[in-house]
């Protein structure tokens, strides 16, 4: 669907990376010297290469991507010709940019030159000349490009003011790289649809093509997240749009079906943040808008239903119920995505919003959450305690606050829960860095008020598990003497003298939220999955690297380049598992760092700027768990799509069964990986014992 | 001075729970939420936005949190907390 898009504001480069490194949940801009505070990736800009020439060196081997469509049977490229390796050698007289596409040529696969090698020169040259290659055409005037253009491309679709995805005679690409008003012509992996990298580890995609017949078609696919941009041409099909359901829980439940989303009515409920519409991308998107398609999602013949949410866990509830009653009117079977999470409560499944997913859940009827992007963070801490009757058991967890604004105030604000089971009888306290010790009564609630600190103090015993939960509030000057040197005390609590109260032992403590603090000792690289990842009947997922490398319309850094990405590592931000009370949670692995998707025309540029933008402004690169969950969901579609009442539980064993082990995962399950990367191709054929 | 403190809390959760209410989420000991037992929820002073199989989502005023917590028909009461994307 060609259509014009909205300038995106864009805050000048500088000032815009000042606002955004101060306000710490903005996206990180990369600088060529500086290392991100949470990811420890180093960006690499190597100044303006050409986009052919770059994608040509990123996409080598080793990514399991090839420039030319290869063969299934014989590994070589299959109908298309070799550029003629003797006409690319001279550059005397040719401009920069012609020489670039040129050069570009000479670069292709190995692959490539092989199959030029077996025709014979004459016959290459007349494939040569019929050959017609997808290329996006990046203009600098579009008017002055326009008569080039129109003379040269074939099945022109103008996909920006200033982009148009064409095919071009390959005899000809020079010409129209050289034209007037042309800023570069980018190919390449144009040649391989679908052929993103995600696709090829995870199976989906081998030698440019879809390993499975599935698409998604007749299955719902529900997001409930920030919204999603209805406009964009990869949720429709030509006239018709593939949202079938949007609801803004935001603008008083204001609810679209498909004729209004047609007739433009739901443009009205933007994605301002533009996660949703990234995220719907990757489970749905058809890949329009990008050359070739290159940047479909999982299941690009899913309908689509979203909810934009508050992000209250009511309203979440709310809207995974409504779209599971859309997919029963219908008649459709239905996989909801939730990119999203928080650390409040049992981390045991147990919280109401969990018990809804499982009561929701059920056959044709499946939940995919994000594990949690928490996997760096000092947010657990926990121990298990020793029964000792001569000697009481105690541990000590300290804590730092963080002092960030809240309500217009410096201060620092944290909340801390103590979780231990119902079968320990142990005294849990607080203590200040003056030395005084808080506790709060058996299911009652305590408040201290001083003049330079605040702190609320609860306990409460869980009604589904009996087990004891201690919550801290604690708000103070933002004063290093009062935001360091807090602790949790855990201690038996004694009746009988000599005679332990220890029978499990089993601590955890959360505090609930990164950006109000850390623990400063005994924190973990566990148990950080947080709700609803934690969901028993849910499917949880974590995230690996496929992507370090794109090219952004970010006019300083063209060619981002993130060194410190390990492809095929789990992500150093992936939220391990297991659950409190030891569920293999998360289940599986997928692709999530750096994935490219859909992107927002309405996002603001504070959340999603240049250099997270492809040419053409039409796609993004985003990393997180948020990414992860949605290729799992575009799975579970296609599998939907195969058996439409398959339940969450047979889902998860074929899971179990079809995902792949390889030398960065080590035997599975394990915390960080669950049961492995997500192969879909194994996916969609196994059949568990 | 404290009052400061305590004051930046009570504005901190202003949103979830705006005039003295708050939003929740509550699972009831009964299979299917019934009319009868919404009515009593009611009568508590539980606001009903959405019933949800045995789950509804309401408001109710900080007063009479405790007695809804307490009532026999009511398994768990949870105050709704907001959660956030999981993008990196």
């Amino acid at each position: 669907m060609a259509k014009s898009k909205r300038p995106v504001k864009t805050p000048s480069a500088k000032a815009g990376r000042a606002r955004s490194a101060s306000a710490g949940d903005s996206p990180k801009p990369p600088t060529a010297a500086s290392t991100p505070a949470r990811g420890g990736e180093r960006l690499r800009s190597s100044g303006r290469l050409d986009p052919w020439l770059h994608m040509a060196a990123s996409h080598g081997a080793g990514q399991g991507v090839s420039i030319m469509p290869l063969s299934k049977r014989t590994g070589t490229a299959a109908g298309a010709a070799a550029p003629p390796l003797g006409k690319t050698g001279g550059r005397a007289g040719r401009s920069p940019k012609a020489r670039g596409v040129v050069a570009a040529a000479a670069n292709q696969s190995s692959a490539a030159r092989t199959l030029a090698s077996r025709l014979s020169r004459p016959a290459t040259k007349a494939l040569m000349k019929r050959q017609l290659v997808p290329v996006l055409i990046e203009t600098e005037n579009f008017d002055a490009a326009a008569p080039a253009i129109a003379e040269i491309a074939h099945d022109t679709t103008r996909v920006s003011a200033s982009t148009v995805v064409a095919r071009v005679p390959m005899s000809r690409l020079s010409e129209i790289a050289a034209a007037a008003g042309v800023r570069y012509v980018e190919a390449s992996v144009q040649l391989a649809p679908h052929c993103d990298l995600a696709h090829g580890s995870a199976g989906l995609v081998t030698a440019g093509a879809r390993t499975v017949p599935q698409r998604g078609a007749g299955v719902l696919v529900g997001v409930v997240d920030t919204g999603i941009d209805t406009t964009h041409e990869a949720f429709w099909n030509g006239a018709t749009p593939r949202i079938v359901h949007y609801l803004d829980q935001t603008a008083n439940d204001r609810t679209y079906d498909a004729a209004q989303v047609k007739s433009g009515a739901s443009a009205a409920s933007q994605d301002t943040i533009g996660h949703g519409t990234h995220v719907s991308g990757i489970a749905a998107g058809n890949g329009r808008g990008s050359a070739g398609s290159q940047f479909a999602g999982v299941a690009p013949a899913a309908d689509i239903a979203v909810v934009k949410t508050t992000f209250d866990t009511g309203d979440i509830a709310k809207g995974i119920a409504r779209i599971f009653e859309v997919a029963s009117q219908r008649n459709q079977p239905c996989v909801v995505n939730l990119s999203l999470g928080g650390h409040f409560g049992a981390h045991d499944g147990s919280s109401v919003l969990e018990r809804v997913i499982d009561q929701q859940s059920g056959p044709g009827r499946i939940v995919v959450a994000s594990a949690g992007n928490e996997g760096d963070a000092r947010m657990h801490a926990g121990t298990v305690l020793v029964r000792d009757d001569a000697n009481a058991a105690r541990w000590v967890a300290r804590f730092e606050l963080r002092a960030r604004m809240v309500d217009n105030q410096n201060v620092g604000l944290l909340a801390v829960q103590v979780w231990h089971q119902r079968e320990d009888r142990l005294k849990v306290e607080l203590r200040s860095p003056n030395g005084q010790l808080f506790a709060p009564p058996p299911n009652g609630d305590l408040e201290v008020d001083r003049t330079v600190f605040y702190v609320q103090c609860s306990h409460q015993t869980a009604r589904y598990s009996g087990d004891h939960c201690t919550t801290f509030t604690i708000v103070t000057e933002p004063d290093n003497k009062w935001l360091a040197g807090w602790s949790i005390i855990v201690t038996e609590d004694r009746t009988v003298a000599g005679t332990s109260t220890v029978n499990v032992g089993t601590v955890h403590a959360w505090i609930l939220d990164r950006d109000m603090g850390g623990f400063n000792e005994g924190f973990t690289r566990s148990h950080l999955v947080g709700m609803p990842g934690t969901a028993y009947s849910a499917i949880t997922v974590a995230s690996y690297a496929t992507r370090r490398a794109w090219t952004s319309v970010d006019p300083d850094l063209p060619d981002v380049e993130l060194d410190a990405v390990n492809l095929e590592d789990a992500s150093y931000f992936s939220s391990p598992g297991p659950t409190r009370d030891g569920d293999t949670k998360p289940e599986v692995c997928a692709p999530g760092q750096w994935l490219i998707a859909p992107l927002s025309q309405d996002a603001d540029p504070r959340e999603m700027p240049d250099w997270l933008q492809l040419p053409g402004r039409r796609y993004a690169a985003l990393q997180g768990t948020s990414m992860a969950a949605p290729y799992v969901t575009g799975a579970v579609a296609l599998l939907l799509e195969k058996n439409p009442t398959m339940d969450w539980a047979e889902v998860k064993r074929r899971l179990i069964k079809s995902t792949r082990q390889d030398r960065f995962t080590l035997p599975c399950w394990n915390p960080r990986w669950g049961y492995g990367k997500i192969d879909v191709a194994r996916l969609l054929t196994v059949e568990p014992e | 001075m404290s009052s400061r403190l305590k004051d930046v809390l009570r504005a901190s959760r202003a949103g979830t729970g705006a005039g003295g209410t708050r939003r929740v989420l509550v699972a009831l000991n009964v299979p299917e939420a019934n009319p009868e037992t919404l009515d009593e929820l009611r009568a508590i002073g539980l606001a009903v936005e959405s019933v949800i199989g045995n789950k509804v989502v309401g408001a109710i005023a900080d007063g009479d949190l405790a007695r809804l917590r307490a009532s026999p028909r009511v398994a768990d009461v949870e105050e709704s907390t907001t959660l956030r994307p999981h993008r990196n």
